[in-house]
């Protein structure tokens, strides 16, 4: 048994099929969730939701290979060079003229 | 185990750009570790891709057969197996593509090895390998120290300068063995919509549209712009979502990373993963009527105003420039 699935690349989409039992990820693109019905919302929150440890799972972690050593924040704090002009339309011939100047037009 | 290993990728028969970015990145590492520096390439037809590529190497191993078209996993999981038990590298890097993203983790999980994708920084301290890494969207950077026998990396595309040719060392052919069934069959890809203009990834100007545009009654200024710089269309990710247009068009971290000369955001506000899908544009122009937005930090010039009173008026100007 298999399923055929559509997979989003950078420009467009490819077609495979992949064997049963398979493990699929899933991306937003897929469709709109539905909004679920109000006697789910309310049995969703009388629901017992189960909680396992590793050790209830008989599993135990392997030690990791990779170490995060830091984590930061990218602080921007340039700015950009804003065209002047009393107008939008004015500022945007402006920019046009600036584009030229710099060859990149 | 000594020596640093990078994987070049063929695409249609030749070198990918991203596979000289990587023996720079590789170059560097094996300077740093005092280490020999060596090259390998899997396909149907190495020839085209093996005289761009074997520059610098001490040795370019090379796995060729019909089994490595169309990609597949397995296919690829044996040759890389093969390469690196033929040369006991100490470091493996891998450009960072969409079959390297799958088929990378599992080498790793089957070699017990420490792996990092997607990096942006690599270097030694000591005898260790750091490297960083946008994480969480692309607004931090992680830094990360891979341990492993080999340790293993794929490298993000357009970070690294592409590697000139230098003296090629020797040609090495290895046997790898038939890979396993693959579980997953490749049908056929095909372009969502035949995209006019140039593609994204490669485009030199892209113009891009994002929610501020107001409306998709709106994103003729955004083709009218990029048709008469001979750019790429691009969008937000919202844009794509709301319909508006293709999801081929967006530019993001879930989109496509652009590394244009020039880029023009139109009612884009600099969300955190769009500004890492721009990164590597060289110059950004930002035209959005609220000067506090998040992409003018990005942006090298900025224009506050409305696009339908500004855009009218730039390509007016730009007609009057040529003539």
């Amino acid at each position: 048994m298999s399923v055929t699935v559509h997979r989003l690349v950078e420009d467009g989409y490819q077609r495979l099929r992949v064997e049963l039992p398979a493990l699929l990820g899933i991306s937003s693109e897929i469709n709109e969730p539905r909004f679920p019905p109000m006697r789910g919302i309310m049995a969703a929150g009388r629901a017992m939701i189960p909680g396992w440890k590793a050790s209830d799972l008989g599993v135990q972690a392997a030690a990791s290979k990779v170490e995060l050593r830091k984590l930061q924040i990218q602080l921007r704090t340039s700015k950009a060079e804003f065209i002047a002009g009393s107008s939008a339309a004015e500022r945007g011939a402006a920019l046009a003229n600036r584009l030229h100047e710099l060859g990149l037009v | 185990m000594a020596g640093v290993l990078v994987f070049g990728d063929i695409s249609d028969g030749q070198l990918t750009p991203a596979s000289l970015e990587v023996a720079t990145a590789g170059a560097n590492l094996a300077s740093a570790l005092g280490e020999p520096l060596r090259g390998a390439l899997v396909g149907d037809d190495v020839a085209a891709a093996t005289e761009k590529f074997r520059g610098g190497f001490a040795a370019l191993y090379l796995v060729e057969g019909r089994h490595y078209r169309p990609y597949s996993t397995q296919a690829s999981l044996a040759a890389a197996q093969a390469v690196i038990a033929a040369c006991s590298p100490s470091v493996v890097l891998f450009a960072h593509t969409l079959e390297t993203r799958e088929w990378v983790p599992r080498l790793a999980a089957r070699l017990d090895t420490g792996l990092v994708m997607d990096c942006t920084i690599l270097a030694v301290e000591g005898q260790e390998l750091v490297v960083t890494k946008p994480v969480y969207g692309g607004g931090v950077w992680g830094e990360f120290v891979i341990r492993g026998a080999p340790r293993m990396a794929t490298v993000r595309a357009s970070v690294f300068e592409r590697r000139q040719a230098a003296a090629a060392g020797e040609l090495v052919r290895v046997d790898a063995p038939p890979p396993a069934p693959d579980r997953v069959t490749y049908l056929d890809q095909a372009a969502a919509v035949a995209a006019s203009g140039p593609k994204l990834k490669d485009a030199k100007i892209i113009v891009a549209g994002g929610r501020g545009l107001g409306g998709k009654d709106n994103w003729h200024f955004v083709e009218e712009t990029a048709a008469a710089l001979g750019a790429a269309v691009g969008c937000s990710r919202p844009v794509a979502d709301s319909g508006w247009v293709p999801s081929l068009h967006q530019v993001g971290l879930s989109g496509t990373l652009v590394a244009p000369d020039l880029y023009i955001a139109i009612g884009i506000s600099g969300a955190v993963q769009h500004l890492a899908g721009i990164s590597a544009a060289k110059t950004v122009i930002a035209i959005n009527t609220d000067h506090e937005a998040d992409i003018f930090t990005r942006a090298n010039y900025g224009v506050v105003g409305d696009c339908r009173e500004v855009l009218p008026a730039f390509l007016e100007r730009i007609k009057q420039l040529r003539s």
